[in-house]
Order: C-alpha cells, then sequence, then structure tokens
C-alpha cells in the first residue's frame, strides 16, 4: 500500500485516495482484460434490458492469483467498518465484479441501490474501485445521492469509494473511451 | 387497524384506515391550534448534504400530554406492528414528538429530496407519515420515494399511513393549491448495523 492514503468522509460516503500503486492497479487491470467480461445481466432484475443498464462485467473469483487481492480488500474493509459504519459484516462472500464501461455502446447503470434481491446474500458495504485515469475517458461519473445536492465520486484512479449499500447512485452515460472499474460488495445479515 | 399492505421488495409500506375520519377531524383540529399557537416556517438546510431552501413547511411538535395520548399510542401501535412484521429493525422507542406538517399552496410548501437518517440524526430508523387531509383539498404535494430509476408516489388516502426506512430518499413535492396536512413519526434506535 502506498504511504498515508488520505480518506474523507462524505456523509454516508468514504473516499480513499492511492490505496493500490499503479503497478498494482495495472495487476488488477491485467487480472480483469483476462477474464474478458461480456455484456452483464442484472443481478436482480434479468428481464430488465439495456436502459437501466449497459456494462460488461467479469466475475474476479477468489483464487491464488487474486488471493493477494482479497486480502488487502478485506483489510480494508474491515478498517473502514471499524472506524466509520460499524455494520454486522459476513465478509466478502460475492466475487468481485470487474466492470468495463465503453463509449461505443454507450456505457452506463441508471439510479439503483445495491441492497440485493432474493437470490444474493443482503449487501451491506458497496465499494467501487477506479482503475481507469480519468484523462481516458469522458462522461462515466459515479453520482449518489443522500440528499438533493448529488455528490459525483472522486474519478482519480486508485481510488477507492465505499457507501452503504442502501445509498442510491447511479454511473452516467459514457461518452468516449472506456472506463474500468472494481466493484466489491460486503455481505451481512439484513440491516437492523 | 388492519389494512396493512406491503411487498418485500418495496421502498414503502402502508397501512390504510389507521384513524377513521372522525379522528382524522380531531387530530387535525388539534393540529390547527398548536400551529395557530406556535409554527415554525422551516425553510432550513440542516443536513451536509443539502443546497439552498429544500424545505417550506409550517410545523409544530405535538406534546405528548393526557389530550394527545390517543394520537401517540395508534401512531406508536402502528409503527411497533410494522416494523414486527416487516423491518425487523433494532428500536429503542420514540425519542422525538410526533411532528403536525402543514404545506400551503400558498407559499409553495415543500420539501426537497432528503434521507432522515444521516451523520447529525444517526437514531432515526423508521419514518412515517400519516395522511390527514382528503385529497380533493390539495393539487401537487406528492410524497415520492426513489430508491431506483423510477421516482414512486405514495397514496394521498386520508388515514393512511405511510412508513419507510429513514435512509430511503424521499420528497414532497410543491403543493400548487389548497393544503395538505401530515403528522410525521419517527422510530429511534441504534445506528443502522
Amino acid at each position: 500500500m502506498s504511504k498515508s492514503p488520505a480518506l474523507k468522509v462524505f456523509g454516508p460516503l468514504l473516499t480513499w485516495q492511492n490505496v493500490f500503486t499503479p503497478k498494482e492497479l495495472d495487476a488488477i487491470e491485467a487480472l480483469g482484460d483476462a477474464l474478458m467480461p461480456m455484456r452483464a445481466a442484472l443481478a436482480s432484475r434479468k428481464d430488465s434490458a439495456d436502459h437501466i443498464r449497459v456494462t460488461r462485467v467479469a466475475w474476479m473469483e477468489r483464487n491464488p492469483d487474486t488471493a493477494w487481492l482479497y486480502a488487502r480488500l478485506e483489510e480494508l474493509v474491515m478498517r473502514m467498518n471499524q472506524d466509520h459504519f460499524h455494520f454486522e459484516l459476513f465478509g466478502l462472500a460475492e466475487a468481485f465484479q470487474y466492470t468495463v464501461y465503453d463509449g461505443q455502446e454507450g456505457g452506463h447503470y441508471d439510479w439503483h441501490v445495491d441492497l440485493g434481491g432474493a437470490d444474493v446474500e443482503p449487501r451491506k458495504i458497496s465499494l467501487s474501485l477506479q482503475l481507469t485515469d480519468p484523462a481516458r475517458y469522458e462522461g462515466c461519473d459515479l453520482v449518489l445521492r443522500a440528499g438533493n445536492v448529488p455528490h459525483v465520486a472522486e474519478r482519480a484512479r486508485g481510488t477507492l469509494i465505499a457507501f452503504p449499500s442502501y445509498v442510491l447512485h447511479r454511473v452516467t452515460p459514457i461518452e468516449s473511451g472506456i472506463r474500468k472499474s472494481l466493484v466489491i460488495w460486503v455481505s451481512g445479515p439484513e440491516f437492523r | 387497524m388492519s389494512d396493512l399492505d406491503f411487498h418485500p421488495t418495496s421502498t414503502f409500506v402502508l397501512w390504510a384506515n389507521v384513524f377513521s375520519p372522525a379522528e382524522l377531524d380531531l387530530i387535525e383540529a388539534y393540529g390547527d391550534r398548536l400551529t395557530a399557537e406556535n409554527a415554525t416556517l422551516l425553510s432550513d438546510a440542516p443536513e451536509g448534504l443539502v443546497h439552498g431552501r429544500i424545505r417550506v413547511t409550517q410545523t409544530a411538535w405535538l406534546p405528548p400530554n393526557a389530550e394527545s395520548k390517543w394520537i401517540y399510542d395508534r401512531i406508536q401501535g402502528v409503527a411497533r406492528a410494522l416494523n414486527d412484521r416487516v423491518y425487523q429493525f433494532a428500536l429503542s422507542g420514540f425519542s422525538e414528538n410526533l411532528q403536525y406538517t402543514v404545506y400551503h399552496g400558498a407559499e409553495g410548501g415543500h420539501y426537497d429530496w432528503h434521507v432522515d437518517h444521516g451523520p447529525l440524526r444517526t437514531r432515526r430508523k423508521l419514518s412515517l407519515s400519516l395522511q390527514l387531509s382528503d385529497p380533493s383539498r390539495y393539487e401537487g404535494c406528492d410524497l415520492q420515494f426513489q430508491a431506483g430509476n423510477k421516482i414512486e408516489t405514495a397514496p394521498r388516502d386520508r388515514g393512511t399511513v405511510i412508513a419507510f426506512p429513514s435512509y430511503v430518499l424521499h420528497r414532497v413535492t410543491p403543493c400548487t393549491k389548497g393544503t395538505r396536512k401530515a403528522i410525521v413519526a419517527w422510530t429511534t434506535g441504534p445506528q443502522f448495523q
């Protein structure tokens, strides 16, 4: 981990910069690209068409190649939960989702919350790791709403954004280039 | 107290006919007396994630006393039953008084998008709103929710309680005509875990 990552708190959102080195980010990107992301199906609304979501995703399972990444994120999640969220958690029960928004196909993801449906464990914390240099794409902002002013997440490569999975958010349409990110959900018992 | 209506994935749940029309008249008369005495026009921006004049409402707090006890008992009973049957949140009680809120068309009453649970209000868990006004008496002033790509509008039926987790984004659209009155309640508990 690079020295002294900067943690910022904005309402229910945490922003953590420089959590990974550029070299580590390259390694994550290479792992994701090797999985050849396919067009995503919505986790809980398989009947919904592209007007809600257009993304290519690949599932990054826990295996010897990804063990270091799981270990690092487990440590980060534990720290932010101890210091900030204080949620009851099971852990990283779901595979990481490597998501690719492509300007050529109008990649986007309309407003939604991550809480989960009948077929997945309840999601408690959602995290998004920015993998692409902001100069390489236009649009494609992660935007969150917990009040009357939308909060546009930091775009810098290596930024980790974390928020309770009940917070409304979207990814605005990508206008050019390609944006890659790693999405992580932390599971736990239903909010109570 | 019947007419509970919910679906496991609902953004909000409904309980119709919590009070009879005669009881609703009494609550309205009581609330109007309180607002005439000490109404506060709220047009504040108390939380970190707000901008500008997000709220224009006349409000008064219902003092918990012998006269208001039956109102408190009924609404708190509904809140407990809803929590048992739908939410199962950890609750400690009701640390805030009931709020009587009045949206006037003449002053553009509204309450922009917000959540009730936040850094400064960590104890609110379940929010409830009782529709006091007949829908024919006002225009606009819809209680709306957003937890997906569509905005959902709560029913306007007089006597219906609408309940939702306090983290859900919601608003009251501008009142364009007439007056809408409601009772708002919050249950309290340890921070969401």
